[in-house]
């Protein structure tokens, strides 16, 4: 710089210097005082004598903050004993994926320094999986969204400006005040994703009036929740018991990984494993790490549980081995039924189906039941993500009915407590303004079981029906979503997420931008959820309920702010009564009356709020788990009035159902029409003609249970009562370069919302096709190959859910979804019909981290590390996103950059029962790609098929 | 105004209140580019009003380059993303995450201020909440030049905070499509330069 330089700056400097316009600065631009009401500022001088200087001049005060991680040289350093000295240690509840353990935040001077596992929580025990680990990357990740963004340019564009939250509510608010006052307040939809607020998203919808929220449990569990719910009705999850199990029956779930109880499972199926000697058999069509940690592994063709399922239930029938007393007194079939119904379900038949071996089937059947009533089955998305899924898992239960281990101690149990524990009661609400919903949304008429006894909706057909005109959205505000990545036919998505006719108006929450908020109009920087407040809790594993909190670790990074917070700011806003929802004070307040009747510990003398802060989670352990419900008595109490319909033995009362007489004695039964264990549901079949079912309803006793809508009118369909094994046609007979594509998750990340976190994407980051060599011997292909995949729409769906076709038929008759290119790893560990692609990859949006952006190599910049110790070679390089090959395509195997969104391969595939989406039964066709060609300039590289070259 | 500052390192008791006044200003109007986007008021002042002069001796883009909205989005993708944005936060380039040490050292100097200011509490290692307090440094060590204490917060406070922006300066720069932006990224450097070495710190 020049002296002239200088001179300039400080005239600028004294100029500036007397600018009213600069004094605000400080105040944070508070423009309500006047300059001259600003005075200077001062500083403390004796605060900063008492410090001795800077406080955290280094070597003078041990600093918090970023992890100093230990190089080879300083070993001896680690770990820092003095690292947690005096760190404050906060409960919390972990939402990197839906298992919700409960954690510890270690905290010091407003910085979270790590987090573990609660050993109070009485599900996670104490547990922590990888994902929850990597809290520190979420809440500290450096492109976290900090402040509310609105769109500039085009939706989708990507450019934003930076707005305050005063002009972002009051933006929201004018939009949906006209939406509520248009008389349609339907037309403002709310998508979540995964979401722990619950409580508090009803409270702003109610006050709202709109029923239209959309959420992704189609995507998820539907039908694993539709056979829970037709054999029970009163629970859609069911809790093996397996700690106390001596046979652990698997089913294509990947608990070990990845199951919604992931951990708490986990951690109980070992036990039982290795503390009470259970046996663990696992079916799947890839070698999870459950199915590689099992006792015996079997890889069946994809989508053929059911058949094996009801196989084995035949066995055991044959052999006599099952339990009659159960089956004649507790379900509403006999045996010689299910025998005759299974007659023709044979080993050697599910072998021909299925590919296992009949004898393998007989020889597990028998062991299975020989184990009971300490066996349980457990399923997931290996067996429910399919187009008979619902068939599948139907036909898994009913093992367990077979063997009598149904509620029983180790066997196949369940709890009427999903969440939890209903002594708490969330603060209650003024009476709601009438509410409506966008019906074919929120209650697609196409799918009989999908909201019959719990809303689980039909999400992946929101974007096709708007796209078709059947609904139209004036504001849609998504929360905690990533539609564009977790969605089938992502092209879909796009568009109508583009689309300002379809999607007038559109609010994005996130913490991060992802590729939802890529497509809206406003983002609101969301908090983590180690910045919030929520009482939480999953269907316990201990088969009784609990309490766990959620509380701010530590403030909120920037602006972002909790839906607790802004909602009743916005509501105000809107007016009209909303405002009236939000009379509860503060949201410490909310919380502390949420929490009130949580008991006291006598050890500590604290209750409610204060107990769960002080412990994290609360478990009534005087509350017998939920063994054998429906053989308790009734109490004499609940008799009085009570009528005993004297054909069927079902107590009614108020015509309503309460019990039923077994042996001459009062007992609870299941919450079912028939007050038993329905083998046969013959409210599936009805309600699926659109039927009456109202007596039936009235019998089981839930009362939330509903008939189908007039809405669904003219949409019947057939849904057979009893649990049989639908065979998909599309699977018959596929060509040799034709495989069945399953996805997965991996056990460091969930969907779509991990991939942006360092310490997991260093684990995995890129998503290559899994291939058996033996296909890959057939297909002249070898590991690292790369192939193009071609996937098709299912014909299944053609013909029974016409409404779903969009795209035109090709030359060959066949509708193609998308293509795509991507390496193949090859391994013995999938079946030879299928080829797996995990999910979770792919990521266009959500950060550098997660796009895999590569960055120039910067030797004085490194992350988390000690400078005079260590040097983060992963962050200077950027090693798991490194092109290694030099653009030598024979070398691309190594460098797979951030993978691939599998979903753009997947076709919008509800399981025409229930709308579960079939995420593993779409058909692809393979493509060899050239292994090494290039295109001259040694940079870029061009591939093409073997057949072109 | 006085030019008795030399080029090179300043003796303690050589130091002017006019030309610690003066850096102040320059702090307290850096800090306010780099905290907020431009808004017609401030634009006015460095096209046409008492800035305007010092403003265009530097090489100050004018007015015809202006566009606030055109701004306020430059300002959005270069310092606030969402996406590929320079983050202008110590802790991001020094440790790779925000919520490193220098969010508890800056959170330390922000209580030493007579008068909270929580709003930059939020994120207090931003390049601009340091020029901030800077500037607040300066001004009180205007007001009492003979203060070695205040000497010691003005050196020790330059030293920790204002000497790690030189590689996101640097991104920013190879990133800006404004005129002005580019100007006050550039200019930015160009006075911290001279402030390290009149404050003999390396950058």
């Amino acid at each position: 710089m020049t002296k002239n330089d200088r001179r300039s700056f400080l005239k600028l400097g004294l100029a500036a210097g007397t600018l009213p316009l600069l004094s605000g600065v400080a105040r944070a631009q508070d423009k309500t005082k006047a300059p001259q009401q600003l005075v200077p500022f001062g500083i403390d001088l004796e605060k900063w004598k008492r410090n001795k200087g800077l406080p955290y001049a280094e070597g003078k005060v041990a600093m918090p903050g970023v992890c100093k991680l230990p190089g080879p040289l300083a070993k001896r350093n680690w770990p820092d004993r003095n690292k947690y000295k005096g760190a404050k240690k906060v409960p919390g509840m972990c939402q990197l994926c839906s298992t919700v353990c409960g954690i510890v935040g270690y905290v010091k001077n407003g910085r979270l320094l790590k987090v573990e596992g609660n050993p109070n929580d009485p599900n996670s025990r104490g547990h922590l999986c990888a994902r929850g680990q990597a809290a520190l990357n979420h809440q500290y990740h450096p492109e976290r969204l900090l402040y509310p963004l609105k769109r500039v340019g085009q939706r989708g564009e990507g450019k934003w400006k930076r707005i305050s939250w005063d002009e972002a509510l009051d933006e929201i608010a004018t939009k949906l005040k006209a939406i509520r006052e248009s008389g349609h307040p339907e037309e403002f939809a709310f998508h979540q994703g995964r979401q722990r607020s619950k409580d508090a998203i009803a409270r702003f919808l109610t006050a709202f009036g709109t029923k239209t929220q959309l959420s992704h449990r189609s995507l998820c569990s539907g039908n694993r929740r539709a056979a829970n719910l037709a054999y029970l009705w009163e629970s859609d999850w069911d809790l093996n018991d397996v700690e106390n199990s001596k046979y652990i029956l698997n089913f294509g779930s990947n608990a070990f990984e990845a199951h919604q109880g992931h951990v708490p499972f986990a951690n109980r199926i070992q036990n039982g494993r290795f503390k009470n000697g259970a046996k663990l058999v696992t079916f799947d069509v890839r070698l999870s790490n459950t199915a590689g940690g099992s006792d015996e592994v079997f890889f069946p063709f994809p989508g053929t549980d059911g058949a094996i399922a009801l196989a084995m239930a035949h066995v055991i029938l044959r052999e006599g081995l099952h339990d009659a007393g159960f089956i004649s007194t507790w379900t509403n079939v006999t045996v010689e039924e299910i025998r005759e119904h299974l007659k023709e379900n044979t080993p050697e038949w599910a072998e021909a189906v299925s590919g296992v071996s009949a004898a393998d089937i007989s020889r597990i059947a028998i062991e299975f039941a020989k184990a009971a009533p300490a066996a349980t089955t457990m399923c997931n998305r290996g067996s429910s993500a399919h187009l008979n899924g619902f068939y599948n898992d139907r036909a898994i239960h009913l093992l367990n009915a077979v063997v009598g281990s149904v509620g029983k101690k180790g066997g196949w149990c369940w709890s009427p407590w999903g969440g939890l524990d209903p002594i708490v009661e969330t603060p209650g609400m003024p009476e709601a303004p009438k509410a409506a919903s966008i019906k074919d949304l929120e209650d697609p008429p196409e799918y009989a079981l999908a909201n019959v006894w719990r809303r689980m909706k039909v999400g992946e057909i929101v974007y096709l029906y708007l796209l078709q005109g059947r609904a139209k959205l004036q504001a849609y505000m998504t929360y905690n979503l990533d539609s564009p990545l977790t969605w089938p036919e992502e092209n879909i998505t796009q568009e109508v997420m583009t689309n300002e006719k379809l999607i007038n108006f559109h609010v994005c929450i996130n913490a991060f931008y992802n590729e939802t908020a890529h497509y809206a109009d406003i983002v609101l920087p969301w908090t983590t959820y180690l910045e919030r407040w929520d009482l939480d809790a999953r269907a316990s594993y201990n088969l009784r309920p609990y309490v766990g909190i959620r509380t701010p670790m530590v403030k909120p990074l920037g602006e972002a702010r909790d839906i607790r917070d802004f909602f009743p700011d916005l509501a105000k806003r809107i007016g009209g009564g909303m405002e009236t929802f939000y009379e509860y004070g503060s949201t410490e307040d909310y919380m502390r009356q949420w929490a009130k009747n949580v008991p006291e510990n006598p050890k500590t003398g604290k209750a409610g709020l204060d107990r769960l802060l002080d412990e994290g989670a609360w478990e009534d352990e005087t509350r017998e788990p939920f063994y054998e419900p429906y053989a308790k008595s009734l109490r004499e109490e609940d008799l009085v009035g009570a009528d005993v319909d004297s054909k069927t033995g079902i107590i009614t009362k108020d015509g309503v159902g309460i019990g039923l007489m077994v042996d001459g004695k009062p007992v609870r039964g299941f919450k079912t029409p028939s007050r038993l264990f329905e083998i046969r549901s013959t409210f599936v079949e009805q309600v699926g003609k659109n039927e009456d079912c109202s007596a039936m309803i009235a019998r089981s006793g839930m009362t939330k249970t509903k008939n189908r809508p007039a809405h669904h009118k003219g949409h019947d369909i057939e849904i057979n009562s009893l649990p049989i094994y639908y065979e998909l046609s599309e699977h018959q007979n596929l060509a040799d370069d034709e495989l069945i594509m399953t996805s997965f998750k991996w056990n460091v990340h969930n969907h779509g919302r991990t991939m942006n976190l360092k310490w997991l994407a260093e684990i995995v980051h890129s998503n290559p096709a899994w291939m058996n060599p033996q296909t890959a011997k057939k297909l002249g292909l070898k590991d690292g190959d790369w192939i193009e995949l071609t996937s098709y729409f299912s014909k299944d769906l053609e013909t029974r859910s016409p409404h779903l076709n969009h795209a035109a038929a090709g030359k060959d008759g066949r509708r193609v979804v998308s293509t795509m290119r991507v390496p193949i790893v090859t391994m013995e560990g999938i079946h030879p019909k299928a080829i797996a692609m995990s999910n979770s990859c792919g990521h266009s949006q959500y950060t550098s981290v997660a796009q895999g952006v590569r960055n120039a190599s910067d030797t004085d910049h490194m992350a988390g590390s000690d400078g005079e110790t260590y040097r983060d070679a992963d962050w200077e390089r950027n090693m798991w996103w490194e092109d290694s090959s030099g653009g030598d395509p024979a070398k691309w195997q190594q460098n797979t950059g951030n993978g691939w969104n599998q979903n753009k391969l997947m076709p919008i595939a509800p399981d025409p029962v229930t709308g579960q989406q079939a995420f593993h039964d779409t058909v692809v066709s393979v493509k060899p790609l050239a292994r090494q060609v290039a295109n001259g300039e040694g940079q870029e590289t061009l591939l093409e098929s073997v057949a072109d070259v | 105004m006085s030019e008795s500052l030399s080029e090179t390192g300043a003796d303690s008791n050589d130091l002017d209140s006019n030309d610690l006044a003066a850096r102040a200003g320059v702090y307290e109007l850096f800090s306010r580019l780099w905290l907020y986007e431009l808004d017609a008021e401030m634009l006015a002042e460095l096209a046409d009003g008492s800035l305007a002069s010092a403003w265009c001796e530097l090489g100050g883009p004018t007015s015809d380059d202006a566009d606030v909205e055109a701004l306020a989005t430059e300002y959005c993708r270069l310092f606030v993303g969402p996406r590929d944005q320079v983050a202008p936060f110590q802790s991001v380039w020094e440790t790779g995450q925000h919520g490193g040490q220098a969010v508890a050292s800056m959170r330390e100097c922000l209580e030493l201020l007579s008068e909270p200011v929580p709003k930059l509490d939020e994120i207090p290692d931003h390049l601009g909440v340091q020029l901030f307090l800077m500037g607040v440094f300066l001004r009180c060590l205007a007001a009492d030049p003979t203060s070695e204490d205040l000497q010691d917060i003005v050196e020790g406070f330059a030293a920790e905070h204002l000497t790690w922006p030189a590689k996101m300066l640097d991104a920013a720069a190879a990133r800006s499509e404004t005129p002005f932006y580019s100007f006050l990224i550039d200019t930015t450097r160009q006075f911290l330069d001279g402030e390290y070495r009149l404050l003999d710190v390396q950058s």
